[in-house]
This record gives structure tokens, sequence and C-alpha cells, in this order.
């Protein structure tokens, strides 16, 4: 067993083995990404062509949204790069509970399968957040709110698994102020993926059982704000700081690409900690259109604002890493950079929001829009991207094409911003944050942005194609080709089925 | 940024643009800052020789974090606090200003403008303050102008506000941020043209028929708040199946409710109260004429099962 590759040694269907649950991860969820990226590109073109019926429109927007923010954007980083690094980190040889893991993966995969089969009866309408009761499309919102408490049970077992992995599995040596900042992000992460992840898939029940029964508004007229906050508690730690885990991959990547220890170990960790916690007491910042009263509206937008800290130790971190580092220049530094663009126009778009008048009014319109998609795909989805080239001669042994990679990842964070930024000026223009408004005045800045979604997903298919193109022709990889220091390093290229021919030993982060 | 936002309607708005431009300068220069120094980094110090190692780790600069952290904390205060009175502007309407009640439903709005106007757009004089109380007679709404940069949510149980004052004349399209809720607009008049729409308004039969005047007027005039169109029990009884019916008084006698008992009920309710009920109606003599008066007869005999049909109408009219 200790010699094989794991891609070699058994079969896929009933594995528990952590790495093949990650691989098999990012298989569904980048499918699930495309799935969700095409649907966009189609509604972009139909609002072009124009004299569409509203509420096809409005059936593609929620399922655009469901699926890029329930079924990719909060699982994937922990999903894809958690479970396949975790216990590579920890210098162990398999996650701790790993029936739980495929459970995991298996619920994961019913609960897709169940918010899909809900768009072939009658697709819900009632946008992502759930908040129009009225066009909740009947039987198969039940079947769509099914498919999302699996989901959401699935997020639970993931956290659960890695918690507990964390504390038991830790190589001999390895304390907890030794652990790679990725791991200490996965580790915070599934307290968010557990507490969200149960109140997201409570409530979602909930609110199927109420519209069964009839009701309009969880709730009821009595507190007609209900969903929504139960909604933004859960949503907003788990989906909007996604940017936490996203920030664990981009340290390490930093770290590995510049070899140089992290610089600031304690406060970036800190950091991390901070936000997660921050993250559970400003949901209401996103209700600040919804009348909620001024005096929640200016706690939350003050909340709001210990946010700068954090963020702001950690970009010195990451700089003070690369100074006086040995930066290579591939793919995932090309990454990095992208990550740096549009996470960070992602979280100053977020300062606008948080602001009171201001924030108020752009809260409506598309600029919340803009905001999410730099925060979410700009953010999560481009540091995940980062992660997988990174990571990706260690998951497969092979090397992809530098040249290629590098190209589409420039194609994708042009595409990205040609397609986003606009969506700012629509926003600050007026424009409802529905994308379906007619726009008048506004059609130049549709088309820009219709295109740039095409250029971005040129530069993604380019992408995925240039790494499927290295299982076949690609050079097999060193195990540790970028000279990193964390302890997935020491493991072959592709790790063996047991990850590690000699368990290694603990040591300071990034010593190596 | 005038290319930015939509021309500019009101003082507020202009207040909310400058601030907008404010952080907006700060969010580009954390951001040039931030994206610079990476991307001079990863080029000053690139991997020359593939074995070469970077720096070994080495204590944090202090100062330096201080100064990055500040430098952040003091951009992002000075954006929130440059905001801060347009808030507070907004949340604290100015006194004597004028009142509409706004009522929102999915597939229309109602304002109450003074003096009991009543239109499913809004109606204000250029330069003058308004507060809109807000209410939803069903699910969430927002009431949302971008010239005058108003986005208020509109909440079932529960009143909300907001105020403006527009300085200009004009046709302001106003939305929801919720899907399917029916658009209105904000019409925004000189005070002659403002009277004038008021004369418009209040020859309702010019528009209506009568009917449809009488539904109008039970709105307009505040029957809602005490009656019911359901059967349910308010303060007064539900008007629906009351004309043609004989219900028992106070005093005990039983009464049929006729054309001549609603007028009387309406100028004079405390001459007859219903037995269960106080006499606590509003007396409406000098408030409604009597082509209102026939309205609103038209209008509960079609929703009275008591009244048999049309031909009865016709004959009770003549
Ligand atoms: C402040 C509450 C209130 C308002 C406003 C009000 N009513 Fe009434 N109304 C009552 C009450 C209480 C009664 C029952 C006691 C009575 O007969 O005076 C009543 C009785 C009536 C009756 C007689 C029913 C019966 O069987 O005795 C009619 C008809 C009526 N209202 C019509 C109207 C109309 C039309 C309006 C609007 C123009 C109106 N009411 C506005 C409270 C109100």
């Amino acid at each position: 067993m200790t010699s094989t590759s794991y891609l070699d040694s058994g079969g896929w269907i009933n594995t528990s083995d952590h790495k093949k649950i990650g691989l098999m991860f990012l298989v569904w969820t980048l499918g699930l990404f495309l799935f969700g990226a095409l649907l966009a590109t189609f509604l972009k073109l139909k609002i072009w062509q124009g004299g569409v019926d509203l509420t096809l429109l409005r059936q593609m927007q929620t399922y655009h949204g469901v699926a890029m923010v329930f079924l990719v954007v909060i699982p994937i980083i922990p999903s894809v790069l958690g479970y396949f690094l975790l216990p590579l980190q920890l210098g162990a040889r398999e996650m701790a509970l790993p029936a739980l893991s495929r459970c995991s993966l298996r619920f994961y995969g019913l609960g897709t399968v169940l918010v899909l089969a809900s768009l072939f009866t009658a697709p819900v309408a009632s946008g992502w957040t759930f908040a129009r009761p009225d066009l909740l499309g009947g039987g198969s919102f039940v079947v769509l709110a099914a498919g999302l408490a699996l989901m959401a049970l699935s997020w639970v077992m993931t956290g659960l698994n890695f918690i507990v992995t964390v504390h038991r599995l830790r190589a001999p040596g390895l304390g907890y102020l030794d652990l790679p900042v990725l791991t200490w992000s996965l580790y915070l992460t599934s307290y968010v993926l557990v507490v969200s992840g149960m109140v997201f898939g409570g409530g979602i029940v909930a609110v199927a059982l109420a519209s069964l029964r009839g009701q309009a508004l969880l709730g009821g007229q009595t507190f007609p704000l209900l969903w929504q906050q139960i909604f933004w508690f859960a949503t907003t730690p788990a989906a909007f700081f996604a940017l936490v885990p996203a920030a664990g991959v981009i340290t390490e990547v930093i770290a590995g690409m510049s070899r140089r220890p992290v610089i600031g170990y304690r406060g970036l960790v800190g950091s991390l900690a901070t936000l997660v916690v921050a993250s559970f007491l400003i949901w209401g910042v996103r209700l600040a259109d919804s009348g909620q009263g001024a005096m929640a509206t200016f706690t939350f937008a003050v909340l709001s604002l210990l946010v700068v800290i954090p963020v702001a130790l950690i970009t010195f971190s990451w700089l003070a890493t690369l100074w006086r580092g040995a930066v290579l220049c591939a793919a995932p530094t090309t990454l990095v950079v992208a990550f740096l663009v549009s996470a960070g126009i992602g979280t100053v778009l977020g300062l606008f929001l948080s602001n009171l008048s201001v924030g108020r009014f752009l809260a409506g319109t598309m600029f919340a829009t803009a905001h999410i998609h730099y925060v979410m795909l700009g953010g999560v989805i481009t540091a995940l991207l980062a992660g997988v080239h990174f990571w990706w001669p260690k998951f497969t042994g092979r090397t992809y094409h530098q040249g290629w990679a590098r190209g589409s990842a420039v194609l994708y964070l042009v595409g990205l911003n040609v397609a986003f930024f606009p969506q700012i000026m629509m926003g600050t223009r007026g424009l409802g944050r529905g994308l379906v408004d007619p726009a008048p005045g506004l059609e130049g800045l549709q088309i820009i942005s219709t295109v740039g979604m095409v250029v971005l997903l040129l530069g993604f298919v380019f992408m995925a194609f240039n790494l499927v193109r290295s299982l076949v022709l690609g050079e097999t990889a060193a195990a540790n080709p970028w000279g990193a220091t964390t302890l997935e390093w020491e493991a072959a290229s592709p790790p063996v089925a047991g990850n590690f021919a000699v368990l290694p030993r603990g040591r300071g982060p990034y010593e190596g | 940024m005038s290319s930015w936002f939509p021309p500019e309607a009101s003082v507020q708005a202009a207040a909310m643009d400058r601030a907008f431009s404010g952080i907006w300068f700060g969010a580009v220069l954390a951001l040039v800052v931030l994206v610079g120094l990476a991307v001079t980094f990863v080029i000053q110090f690139r991997r020359r020789d593939p074995s070469a190692r970077g720096a070994a780790a080495g204590p944090v600069d202090r100062r330096l974090q201080v100064i990055w952290v500040l430098g952040a904390m003091i951009l992002a205060v000075t954006a929130f606090a440059a905001d801060l009175g347009g808030f507070f502007g907004q949340t604290v309407p100015p006194l004597g200003a004028t009142e509409v009640d706004v009522v929102a439903r999915q597939d229309g709005w109602t304002f109450h403008h003074p003096g009991g106007y009543v239109a499913d757009t809004l109606h204000v004089t250029a330069g003058e303050n308004v507060v809109l109380k807000l209410r939803s007679d069903d699910l969430p709404h927002s009431f949302t102008v971008p010239a005058l940069r108003i986005n208020q949510g509109v909440l079932p149980d529960r009143t909300t506000r907001t105020w403006f004052m527009a300085d200009r004349v004009d046709t302001f399209a106003v939305r929801s941020n919720t899907h399917g809720t029916a658009p209105t607009a904000l019409i925004t008049h000189t005070p002659d043209s403002y009277a004038r729409w008021q004369d418009s308004v209040s020859d309702l039969f010019a528009t209506m028929d009568p009917v449809e005047v009488g539904a109008h007027l039970y709105l307009k005039l505040g029957c809602k708040t005490c009656h019911s169109l359901d059967g349910s029990r308010l303060t007064g009884p539900s008007l629906q199946d009351v004309f043609g019916g004989t219900f028992e008084s106070r005093t005990g006698a039983m009464n049929l409710v006729d054309e001549a008992f609603v007028r009387e009920s309406l100028l004079d309710p405390a001459a007859s109260v219903r037995a269960g009920y106080e006499p606590v109606m509003t007396v409406f003599a000098g408030r409604i004429d009597d082509r209102e008066i026939d309205a609103i007869i038209a209008w509960l005999k079609t929703i009275s099962t008591f009244v048999e049909s049309a031909a009865d109408d016709a004959e009770v009219e003549g």
C-alpha cells in the first residue's frame, strides 16, 4: 500500500480516501460552476435580445444564484482543497472520520440532483434568497428545499470532520501554532459550516413547510423579515466570508511561490479568527434597505467596520512575505495577483455597502450584484483556481503548460473585470439589482458586460482544458516543484495511498 | 462623477453623490497601493535562480504594520463619517413636512395625500418637504427612486418612514427592489399644477362610474379602518352583506338598511346604532355630498347578497 500512487489503488465509487473525495468534489463543483456560468451567459444574452418572458428570466436567475452560492462558493474550498490537503498538511494518513467524508460527498451529490430536478417541474422564480414566497413554485420548491437541506447537512459533516481531524490527527510535534495558515482557515471555517449549515438547513425546511401550508411569509405579517434574517445570518459567514478559506489558500500560495515563511503568522491567524467571529455579527448590513430600524442599520454598519483591521493585517502579511522573497513567476502567482485585484475590489465595494446612506441606496441596485460577484467569483473562485494550479502537481503528479495557464489566467481576470465593472456603474445609475429591469441608456454597459462574460468563460475553459491536457501530455512532477515548506510537499506527487511512506514529524510553521 | 449617477433631483442626492466620490477616491487609493506593491514585489524579488530561497523569517516590522493598519482604518472611518450626516438627515424628517400615507401591494400603490386625495401615483410640490409613511398590505416591498437616491423598505404590519424634497418639476420612476411589485411614479408639481391635479382627482366622476367611485371612497374616506369587506368584525360591522339586510339596533328596533338608512348612517351615525357596537363612527356630514353618498350606496349593493339583481338597482335609483 505504501508504494503505489493513490490514483492507482482501489476504486472511486465507495472510496473514503480523502484525496479521491477531494478530486471528486473538484470535478463535481467545477461542473456545477460551468452550469451556473452558462445559465448566466444565457441570461445576459436573453436580456440583450430583449422582450423575453420575465418569469423565465427570474427562473434562470434563481438557479444561477442557487447553484453558484450554495453548490459552489460555500462548499468549494473546504470540499476540494480541504479534503485533499488537510490530512496531508497535518502529516496524517486519513481524515479522522473517513466514513463521514464519503457521506458528505454523497449528500452533496444527492442534494445537487434534487436541486437540478426541481428545474424540470415548475422552476422556482423567487430569487436565490427566496425572498418572494409568492414565487416559490409550489411542489418543486419542496424538492429544491430538500436538496438544499441535504447540501447543508453535507457542510455540517465536512465541518465536523475537519474539526475532529485537526484536534486528533496532528503529527507528533505539530502544535496549533505550527499549523499552516490554510489548515487554520479550514479549521475556523469548519465552525461556520456547522453553524451556518444547521441554521440554513433548518430555515429552508421551515420555509418549505410554511409554503406547503400555504403560509405566505415565514414569520407571517408580524415578523416579515424573519426569513431574511435567518438567511443572511447563515449566508454572510458561509458565502461572503468564504473569503476566509480563500485567504488561507492565497497565503499558502504566496509562501510557497516566494519560498519564504509567512511573515506575521500569529497576526494572520488571529485575523482570520476575528473575521469568522465578526461575520456572524453583521448580517443586518444586508438588510439596510429592507425596512429594518435605523438603530439596527447603524449598529450593523459600525460592527462591519471591525472587519477593516483583520483585512489590513492579512494584506500586510502577504506583502511582507513577498518582500524579500524569491518569487517564482508561474501560474499560481498570476492568479494571486488576479485575486488581489478582484477580491480587493470586492472588499472595497463591501465598504460602500456598509456605509449608511450611500450603502442603503446602492444595496437595491446592480452595485450589490457587482459586489457579490467580485467577492464570490473574483475572490473565492480565483483563490480556488490559484490553489488548484499550486497543488495540481500534488493532486495528479503532472505539470501543466505554464504559458497556457498564465495566458488563460490573464484572460480570466480581464473577462471578470469587463463583465462586472460595468455592473458597478449600472448600479450607481440606479438599475435595480434584479438584473432584469429594462435599462434605457445602459445598453452600452450591458453589451460590454456580456462580452466580458464570454471572455471570462473562455479563460476558464482554456484553464480547465490545459489542466486536463496535462493528465495526458504533462511531464511528471517532482514531489516539491515550487520549493514549498509545508508537510504536504513531503509526500510524493501524487501521494501514495496512505499519504506518507514514513509519517513526518511536526515542525514550526513554514520551517523546512 | 456626474455620468455615474442619474441627474440629482434633491439636496440629499447631491450630498450622497459627494460622499460616494469621497469613498471612491479612498477605495481607488487603497487598491492601487495594495496591488501596486504586490506587483512591484513580485517583479523585484522574482526567483532568478531556481534554487534561490527567500529571506529567512524575521520579526515583523511593527512600525510599518501599525502604519498600514491605521491607514486602512483612517480611510474606512473617514468614509463612514463622511456619509453619516446623510444617514441622520435621511432618518430624521424635518418638522412641519407634508405627510403622505403610502400603502404598497403587489398589484399597485395607494398614496393618501393630505386633504384626502387618494391616487395610485405620488404627487407633491417641488421644493416642499414630504414625509412618506409607508406600509405594506401583503409582502415586503421597497420604495425606490434613483433620482432622489431613496431606497426605503416597506413592510407589512409596521410603518417605515422616509422623506425628501424634490428640487424640480418632473416625473420620476418609482420601483421596488422586490420582484413582481407594480411600478409607480412620483410627479412633482408647481403649486399651480398641484392645485389643478387636486381638482382633477376630486372630480372622481369624470373618470369612474358610481360603483368605482364608491369603492374608491371606501379607501379614501377611511371607512376601511373600521369596516372590513370580508365579513370580519372591526370597530364597525363588515360592509359585506349589509345593504338590504335587517339588523337590530341598540334600542331593539329592527332596521332595514336601505338608501335612507345608509344616508342617515353617514350623516348622523348616532341616530341609530347597531346592537353590539359603540357609537363611534365618524360623522361624515359636511365631508361628503349627495352624489358621493349615492356612489357609496351603489357600491354597497354590489357587495351584498341581499341585493338580487341589476333590475333592483334600476328601480331603486329611479
Ligand atoms: C371610526 C370608525 C368608523 C369609520 C371611519 C366608519 N364607520 Fe361606519 N360604522 C362604525 C361603527 C362602530 C358602526 C356601528 C355602530 C353604528 O351603527 O353607528 C358603523 C356603522 C355603519 C353603517 C351601518 C351598519 C348597520 O347595520 O348599522 C354603515 C352603512 C356604515 N357604518 C358605513 C360607513 C361608511 C360608508 C364609512 C366611510 C365613509 C364608514 N362607515 C366609516 C364605525 C366607523
